[in-house]
């Protein structure tokens, strides 16, 4: 499969932010390409009149009046967090490296 | 099984804390490695509680101080929801999963929380940081997934009923090779709030256990409108005993899909389902030859559909606001390659092919296209159901395999749920119901498959098999 090799596996793991490994991404790009083949079938239908369905609800999108109600607060959620700061996120240098 | 715990308990035969401590013992010996976590206190605690409601006599319901199991993707407040990963292995939520509170609130005791595929992501329960689940019926072979640990705990009674969720199949599955009975509901029946997202716009969660009355109870308890799950139908909480027991008394035109009766089917499934249709036929339904013609094309579909939501929804695990973080020491780039890597080999795969499916340059190719076929699938349904109230199906092409036997190679995995996905992707409601055994004694399933909300038609037809054709042993040592 050509336009899936090694180098799109990487690429697309740098876009999901996944960090693999040589032997991660061979096992991966023969795996994945075996996949896509198979995938490939749809491709013998005709699709060109059809509506993607994306739900099996197809109705509009729920609302509700914007009210404020109870929640757990900050400091409980942030308290899940890895690292955190007073009732802040925590998070290593953001700009630098890639 | 649900009832004639009810019964002792309320003739004070057994009291909830004996029943919880019984339950627990069997864990305690449990060879299927069916829990991730056993919550004992929190168990003895809540059946206390059952026992104090029992003894005042007040707000009993049928599940009052039954030792129930969770499937590990269902958010339980200050009790670890691992998914079966590593990169939740400490996670203890907030809050507790709508379908779980309202299980609380029918007097339910928790006995713990329940191993699965990680992130529901497999159909045989291989994919988990915690260990693969063995069938109870044969150790040798998986039990199914992604709803493993569910089917295994129920069978070897582990749990009086449990909790499952199904994207693909990963109710129904495992109930076929295990011997038990699992509903997929009808999408939007039960509310997804609290259950950790693998794919939106297909996850539901289902009730499994050792009867299809075991499944109605349970459906009762968790189904209905839910403000905090947008998706969830606007329908009221219902009695679907009551209903299965109204819903068993019509007869049915019932629908055999011939692309679902092909080579590969083995020998002794589709025996099963001969011997369901001259059952059915004997008691007065009729059976009639339907085509749903885009059936082969649903595991294509089902592969960028279920991919691309979940690396979006999996876009979550980022080790900011929860879960392990790994080199936080580093760049905030390199601190989420780093953290990610925790996942498995299955989560990776599907996050790589969902993330490649929805980028630029290939959105169209593949998950419009599937998105269109998905729509093919839907018709081919909305077109049946002009001529028949309800499908008769397998569940798999075959019955469980050996553990390690199919690794190598995801799709011969992905495969084997091409009779459980169409439902999923048209939003329908199916059963899975133990209809024999094969030669090796593994059990076989046999799979209904309703119009939205016929959950009552689908669990009364199942009921129907369990009296009719075939009954599993249901041995949790009373």
């Amino acid at each position: 499969m050509s336009k899936f090799g090694p180098d799109t596996v990487r690429k697309v793991a740098e876009l999901a932010r996944l960090q693999l490994s040589d032997i991660e991404v061979a096992k991966f790009t023969e795996q994945l390409g075996h996949i896509l083949e198979y995938v490939d079938k749809l491709n013998t239908l005709d699709t060109s009149t059809v509506e993607p369905l994306l739900s099996p609800l197809e109705v509009a999108t729920a609302l509700r009046l914007d009210e404020v109600r109870p929640s757990p607060g900050a400091e409980v959620m942030v308290s899940l967090a890895p690292d955190q700061l007073y009732d802040n996120y925590k998070v290593p240098q953001v700009m630098g490296g890639n | 099984m649900i009832r004639a715990l009810h019964e002792k308990l309320t003739t004070k035969k057994i009291s909830s804390v004996e029943l919880a401590k019984h339950y627990l013992a069997r864990i305690k010996q449990d060879k299927t490695n069916s829990y991730i976590t056993v919550t004992e206190d929190a168990a003895l605690a809540m059946a206390r509680a059952a026992d104090n409601r029992l003894a005042g006599g007040e707000d009993v319901t049928l599940l009052t101080g039954i030792p129930l199991g969770l499937k590990d993707l269902l958010c339980t407040q200050g009790i670890k929801t691992t998914c079966a990963s590593k990169i939740l292995a400490d996670y203890k939520p907030p809050y507790d999963a709508t379908a779980v509170a309202r299980l609380k609130a029918a007097g339910a005791t928790f006995l713990g929380k329940l191993n699965m595929d990680e992130f529901a992501m497999g159909g045989s329960n291989e994919n988990s940081a915690f260990g693969a689940v063995r069938n109870p019926i044969n150790s040798e072979y998986v039990p199914g997934g992604s709803s493993g640990g569910s089917a295994a705990a129920a069978k070897a009674g582990l749990a009086a009923a449990t909790l499952g969720s199904d994207t693909g199949g990963s109710v129904r599955l495992p109930a076929a090779y295990t011997g038990t009975v699992g509903l997929k509901p009808t999408y939007g029946s039960v509310s997804r709030y609290g259950l950790v997202a693998f794919a939106s716009s297909l996850d539901q969660i289902g009730p499994m256990g050792v009867s299809a009355e075991d499944c109605a109870i349970l459906l009762s308890a968790i189904a209905g409108h839910d403000p905090f799950d947008s998706t969830s139908a606007q329908r009221p909480v219902a009695d679907y005993v009551e209903l299965m027991k109204q819903a068993g008394t019509k007869k049915y035109r019932i629908g055999l899909p011939r692309e679902y009766f092909i080579g590969g089917l083995q020998k002794e499934v589709g025996a099963s389902i001969d011997g369901v249709v001259q059952a059915l036929k004997k008691a007065g339904h009729t059976l009639v030859d339907i085509s749903l013609p885009h059936t082969e094309f649903s595991v294509a579909v089902y592969y960028v559909v279920a991919v691309s939501e979940a690396s979006s929804n999996l876009a979550r695990f980022d080790g900011v606001r929860y879960g392990a973080r790994l080199g936080g020491d580093r760049t905030l780039t390199e601190m989420y390659r780093q953290t990610r890597s925790l996942f498995g080999d299955e989560v990776k795969r599907r996050i790589i092919l969902g993330t490649f499916a929805l980028s630029a340059g290939y959105y169209d190719a593949y998950y419009k296209k599937a998105c269109q076929v998905r729509r093919l699938i839907k018709n081919d349904f909305d077109k049946a159901w002009q001529s028949v109230d309800v499908i008769l199906a397998p569940v798999s092409p075959t019955t469980a395999f050996k553990i390690g036997e199919k690794t190598a190679d995801p799709l011969q995995i992905y495969l084997n749920d091409i009779f459980t996905i169409p439902a999923n992707l048209a939003g329908l409601p199916g059963i899975s119901v133990p209809a024999g055994r094969d030669a090796k004694g593994l059990p076989i399933g046999v799979q209904f498959i309703g119009k939205p909300f016929a959950e009552a038609e689908l669990l009364a037809l199942a009921r129907f098999v369990e009296d009719g054709v075939h009954r599993e042993e249901a041995e949790h040592g009373f």
